[in-house]
């Protein structure tokens, strides 16, 4: 498997508060990892960790504080934005809510008419249907049902599908996720992130997919990052993080994942999280505050990573 | 014993669009109860109508929703009360004390220019008849304590606190006159996983300390495999399915709650899920019959034509399904 995306070393900090006596929180630290071609790389944490803040500096809305962003050996976290609009054919972007993707007053078919006209895909009108409604095919989605119609006429479900199409009408070689099926109905949920395996299988497409959501992590595969409060505190393949956790933080996050099965129910409390703010500054370990197995020097130094059966770990417990 | 009891409740929404009249049936014909000392879970999906249903059981019905038929009955000690037949004055003194509420997206409730003792007192005040100050205080401090936060949360700002941390302090709001039923809208929807699990095992806390009854309403089957005792689970305005939590997870009955259960993916199993096909309707425009026959793949001819009943199949199971009810009623 060859590499696609390369993030090495990406920091950012955002100042808080007035020009002056304002403090600096640290959004993401020194995060680097890489994505394969034709594979499915999760970034995995609770809210606030950072992940959508890596998504937001990949696709350059946000500009990283230092660290470098390769894509395919070359550089594109200083793109200027002509040329990072010729990047946008290679990389394309779910979001979240389906509903707030498209501007509700805008017929949705427009926006696919407008891309390819932008990237200039199509030449004519009837090759422009030709690809729309292959890609709707991809998708699930019939030409017929799609045409001439607002984003308040379809359901979430059907919306997110319309959503990735679009995404694919460049057929890009990455898709950056972020959490696309927290917003969709408990009961559709599994048939988006069934496309999505099957966008990996049968178009070899890369997928970013950022959630907090283990379960749908753990049945897409791949390779996932752990993040807790801008770091990334274990990294590995998605099955053997997941079933054989190394990190405190990466456990405490899969035992407090709600199972469906009454017979797996929680029978040990937690230690309630502290202030935001202190988990954020602490100069050693971030989670120190709230690790069962703390150590002296974890409030004193931050770990380097460790490599435990192929999986790096942030902990000083594997030294 | 039962607390709380609807019966053929129907609340509907009229809405009324550029001279289109339009009914959304949110509530539709439930009769249900809810016993004493027991967390209730009700799930279904966004637009089926639990969040109405909780709005109706707390008494805060405003146009354009309304109560079309049914009542919903209130039993404390013994004595019960169909609170909609109960003079407007007179049903005051139910809220809070009897039943108290913990809104959808409930950390966003405090006012942010109040601190969080403030916020404490102006709701106690006019709840309890003697205010004296360092009472109160005493009262607000031991409460907050008992819930495991800790005494500065007192001191904050709301903005100062996480999304987690105010979810908290809205369930300490609502429990701090111990009522008998609480009532949690989604309560930890916004939340990660660890948080969530902190405000449950809150939610669960408060439970077994005053035995009262929790009703719970989140679309996650986690969160209910973990607490609830009995769940019923909505489809489009009515219950198709009740049932104890381990009964619900191991033998569903109603083929959409074999479809939610079935789609959920879990650790070391990599089966492939399907989920169910089609989208939920909209409850302005249901299909005839049973609600659930355009997405389910048992559907037969009975199921257009008309709605079948919920009934008892099992001891304690209830289900709304032609496959179960052989008997036509």
């Amino acid at each position: 498997m060859s590499e696609l995306l390369n993030v090495s070393n990406l920091t950012k900090v955002y100042r808080i508060g007035s020009l002056i006596g304002g403090i600096k929180l640290t959004a993401v630290e020194n995060a680097s990892f890489d994505v394969n071609k034709g594979e499915v790389f999760t970034l995995a944490g609770e809210s606030g960790c950072g992940k959508t803040t890596v998504a937001k500096i990949i696709l350059g809305f946000e500009e990283p504080t230092s660290g470098e962003i390769h894509y395919l050996g070359n550089r594109i976290d200083v793109l200027k934005d002509k040329e990072r609009k010729k990047l946008f054919k290679h990389i394309q972007a779910v979001f979240q809510n389906p509903f707030t993707t498209f501007n509700p007053l805008r017929k949705v078919d427009s926006y696919f008419y407008e891309l390819l006209r932008n990237f200039g895909i199509a030449q004519d009108l009837s090759e422009m249907k030709r690809i729309i409604s292959e890609t709707l095919e991809v998708v699930g989605i019939s030409y017929n049902e799609f045409v001439d119609k607002y984003p308040n006429e379809f359901s979430g479900g059907q919306l997110q599908r319309i959503s990735i199409a679009r995404s694919l009408l460049t057929r890009p070689e990455l898709l950056v996720a972020d959490e696309p099926v927290s917003m969709v109905d408990a009961s559709l949920r599994m048939s988006i992130v069934n496309l999505f395996g099957e966008l990996v299988e049968k178009f070899g497409i890369s997928i970013l997919y950022i959630t907090h959501d283990l379960m749908t992590a753990y049945y897409l595969g791949g390779k996932i990052a752990i993040m807790f409060r801008g770091n990334i505190l274990e990294m590995g393949s998605t099955k053997q993080v997941l079933t054989e956790p190394k990190h405190p933080y990466t456990k405490l996050l899969i035992e407090s994942i709600p199972q469906p099965n009454p017979r797996k129910a929680w029978n040990s409390r937690i230690k309630l999280s502290d202030l935001e703010e202190v988990e954020y500054k602490a100069s050693g370990c971030k989670f120190a505050g709230r690790c069962p197995f703390v150590m002296d020097i974890c409030k004193k130094e931050k770990p380097p990573y460790f490599e435990v059966e192929g999986t790096l770990v942030k902990c000083f417990l594997y030294k | 014993m039962n607390v709380i009891e609807t019966r053929n409740l129907s609340a509907y929404y009229m809405l009324d669009i550029y001279g289109r009249k339009v009914v959304v049936k949110a509530v539709d014909n439930i009769s249900i109860s809810f016993n004493q000392n027991e967390i209730y879970g009700i799930a279904g999906e966004s637009g089926c109508g639990k969040s109405t249903l909780l709005k109706v059981l707390f008494d805060l019905v405003e146009p354009p929703l309304r109560i079309v038929n049914g009542e919903v009955l209130y039993i404390e000690d013994n004595k019960s009360v169909s609170i909609y037949k109960t003079p407007l004055n007179n049903r005051r003194k139910y809220k809070w004390r009897f039943i108290s509420y913990v809104p959808q997206g409930s950390m966003n409730v405090l006012n942010p220019v109040r601190k969080i003792s403030q916020t404490f007192e102006d709701f106690l005040k006019p709840n309890i008849n003697n205010s004296d100050p360092t009472e109160l205080k005493e009262r607000i401090v031991k409460h907050i304590l008992e819930l495991g936060l800790r005494k500065e949360v007192l001191d904050a700002y709301p903005h100062q606190l996480s999304g987690g941390m105010r979810q908290r302090v809205t369930i300490a709001l609502a429990t701090i006159l111990t009522p008998r039923v609480i009532i949690a809208d989604e309560p930890t929807t916004a939340l990660d996983v660890v948080t969530q699990r902190g405000v449950i095992q809150i939610l669960k806390d408060i439970q077994s300390r005053f035995n009262n009854t929790i009703i719970l309403v989140t679309h996650d089957m986690g969160v209910h495999a973990n607490v609830a005792d009995r769940i019923g689970i909505m489809y489009a305005g009515k219950f198709v399915e009740e049932a104890k939590t381990a009964e619900i997870f191991e033998n569903p009955l109603h083929p959409y709650t074999k479809f939610l259960i079935d789609s959920l993916p879990q650790f070391g199993d990599g089966r492939k899920r399907e989920s169910a096909p089609g989208s939920p309707p909209s409850l302005s425009s249901l299909p005839e019959g049973c609600a659930f026959h355009p997405r389910c793949p048992y559907a037969m001819a009975k199921c257009k034509a008309s709605a079948p009943q919920f009934i008892e199949v099992d001891k304690g199971h209830k289900v709304a399904c032609w496959l179960y009810s052989g008997v036509d009623l």
